[in-house]
């Protein structure tokens, strides 16, 4: 793991001789700045779980370790600690469910800016699989299934959101929106805190979908960006709160007639100062949040190769990522900016074999039709050569590099999983808190 | 320890007085002191105040072994996992000499193998480890869980 030497000016500034009265053992031997260089290199959970050790330990990490570690440009990508996913209860026969189709229901379910008003709650499932304590990237070991309940009750939000109500999960951050107020909320899971952010006044529709646009390498700040698509002008309005002055702006962006005949899918994924949802026109579209421009490009399969289903879209070791199916094969493209505009070209990186690689596997219940069989891409580790795949049944994690297979989680009786219509949010952690404001502390004292 | 006439050689002295004759190639990866002898005449002694001779003596190995570039990466990652086990107090004294002399892949060894002790362990095991008797008096628990409360509790209800 690298450590950036930079750091210790600002250490060595901050110490203070009367953290260190008290203390001795490991303190009174070594300097702070060596002490740091330990602490960022032990896991996020036991860092956490240090701070309860002595007072010292206590403010070298939660006034030292996280805000240095976590504010940019040295927050470093985390490894991925869990994946919240979404789970379908099946009644006898439903065979429109279990079957592969592009005309899938939830297809359009997972699509458009307007969320449902009206959920089957009883019949809507969302998890949450841990996949290993130590949050170590290298760290093997099988993941462990929460109910939605379980998992998202202990966030301390004053409302329980039901999976649908989660909208996005960005860097550690994730993205609730509350529909009897239209209100949205930002959590840190691992800090249990959240932020209200009120829907914008102005605002003329309810239940909108939005995107969480968050990268502490880049910067502290974090915005919400809601969509709002008035099909008849042909235009995107774009609603976007920004963390730092606190408050919406609006914006709005002309699109082309292709990009605002279909409807895109809701998940989206933020890279590089750009937010990225794929449309069922089978294209991707990338909207700029610096220049407030959309831009559509075809996606490297079309409709009839990838029989219907929609692929996944998602940061894969730094780079944009696309991954789907064609025959028996699963090709992850990356998509390549080309010049100084926005377009991007599609480059073939990693070409799988996966109903060889899964052969021998039980991932799918025996009674189902044929077509109700897949094994798909679901979500990529942002930092390393890792794919998640998802079946009917089970989730594995892959790793591109050594090609080993592993399985980390199988889903409960008359549960499915309906990953190859609806991707899974990755989760890394993040270490800092929130203010009063609501904005991050990141910044070192 | 036998010098080469081809070989330009260091001479490093020990907190406790004993010197080191050490070859410039293993030397210069003590980034740190590495002007004193590439600007200086050679036969001058490097005096180094703060490191005790066992210590240096473990330092000018690892630094050895690593200059060896007929080494395969393999035995070289079972020397470092040999390397480390030592006492607690002869490893803080290693990091404490790594970071002197600015040896950055001595001092990421060391940091790591600190930190993969620390992972593991409960809150207590780590006490015990290394030896922290400081725990919160009850005024002070309660002055920390005010803290806490502050940074993690707090909500942002202006809305």
């Amino acid at each position: 793991m690298e450590l950036d030497c930079p750091l210790q000016p600002i250490i060595r500034g901050c110490s203070s001789s009367k953290w260190r009265d008290s203390n001795n053992g490991i303190f009174f031997v070594l300097p702070e700045d060596i002490l740091m260089e330990i602490l960022c290199r032990v896991p996020d959970k036991p860092l956490v779980r240090l701070k309860c050790l002595s007072k010292a330990w206590y403010f070298l990490i939660s006034r030292l370790c996280i805000p240095i570690m976590s504010s940019p440009p040295i927050a470093r990508p985390r490894p991925v600690v869990g994946l919240y996913f979404r789970t379908w209860q099946l009644i006898k026969k439903e065979f429109q469910f279990v079957t592969r189709t592009r005309h899938h229901p939830l297809l359009s379910y997972f699509s458009g800016d307007s969320l449902p008003k009206y959920y089957s709650r009883e019949r809507h499932f969302g998890h949450y699989a841990s996949l290993n304590d130590e949050g170590e990237s290298s760290g093997d070991g099988k993941g462990r299934l929460f109910g939605w309940g379980g998992c998202v009750g202990s966030y301390d939000l004053p409302f329980m959101p039901q999976p649908d109500d989660l909208l996005d999960c960005c860097n550690g951050l994730l993205l609730f929106v509350d529909t009897t107020t239209s209100d949205y909320y930002v959590s840190n899971p691992l800090t249990k805190q959240y932020v209200l952010i009120p829907r914008p006044c102005w605002s003329q529709q309810e239940f909108l979908n939005a995107a969480l646009a968050f990268d502490p390498s880049k910067s502290t700040c974090y915005r919400i960006v809601r969509f709002e698509r008035i099909i008849k002008e042909r235009s995107l309005v774009l609603h976007i709160y920004s963390s730092g002055n606190r408050s919406w702006s609006r914006r709005s962006v002309k699109q082309g007639p292709c990009e605002s005949r279909t409807l895109w899918f809701r998940p989206s994924t933020y890279f590089n100062g750009a937010l990225f949802r794929l449309s069922l026109s089978w294209h991707l579209i990338q909207i700029d949040l610096e220049e407030f421009s959309v831009c559509a490009t075809e996606l490297p399969l079309t409709v009839g190769q990838s029989k219907g289903l929609i692929g996944c879209l998602g940061v894969l070791k730094g780079r944009l990522c696309y991954a789907n199916e064609d025959g028996n094969v699963m090709n992850i493209w990356s998509f390549e900016k080309q010049g100084c505009d926005n377009f991007g070209k599609w480059v073939l990186r990693h070409n799988i074999n996966i109903y060889d690689l899964t052969r021998g596997l039980v991932l799918c219940r025996e009674c189902g039709p044929p077509d109700s069989k897949w094994v798909g891409p679901i979500a990529f580790h942002p930092s390393s050569s890792i794919v998640f795949l998802g079946t009917p049944l089970v989730i594995l994690r892959y790793n591109l590099d050594n090609n080993m297979l592993e399985e980390l989680i199988r889903i409960e009786k008359d549960l499915i999983f309906p990953g190859c219509y609806y991707p899974a949010f990755t989760y890394v952690r993040y270490l800092a808190p929130f203010n009063k404001e609501g904005n991050i502390c990141a910044m070192p004292m | 320890m036998s010098s080469t006439e081809a070989k330009k050689m260091v001479v490093l002295k020990s907190f406790d007085g004993v010197t080191f004759e050490v070859e410039e190639s293993v030397a210069v990866q003590f980034e740190s002191i590495r002007h004193m002898f590439e600007d200086n005449l050679a036969g001058s002694v490097i005096p180094l105040s703060n490191i005790k001779s066992e210590i240096l003596s473990k330092v000018i190995d690892y630094c050895k072994r690593h200059a060896d570039d007929t080494t395969d990466e393999e035995d070289l990652k079972a020397f470092d996992a040999d390397f480390v086990k030592v006492e607690h107090g002869t490893l803080f004294d290693i990091i404490r000499a790594a970071n002197y002399l600015n040896i950055k892949s001595l001092l990421d060894l060391t940091c790591q193998t600190v930190a993969d002790m620390i992972k593991g362990k409960t809150p207590a095991e780590i006490r015990e480890l290394f030896n922290i008797s400081d725990e919160f008096t009850p005024e002070e628990e309660e002055e920390a869980s005010i803290i806490t409360r502050f940074i993690y509790m707090d909500r942002y209800a202006d809305c």
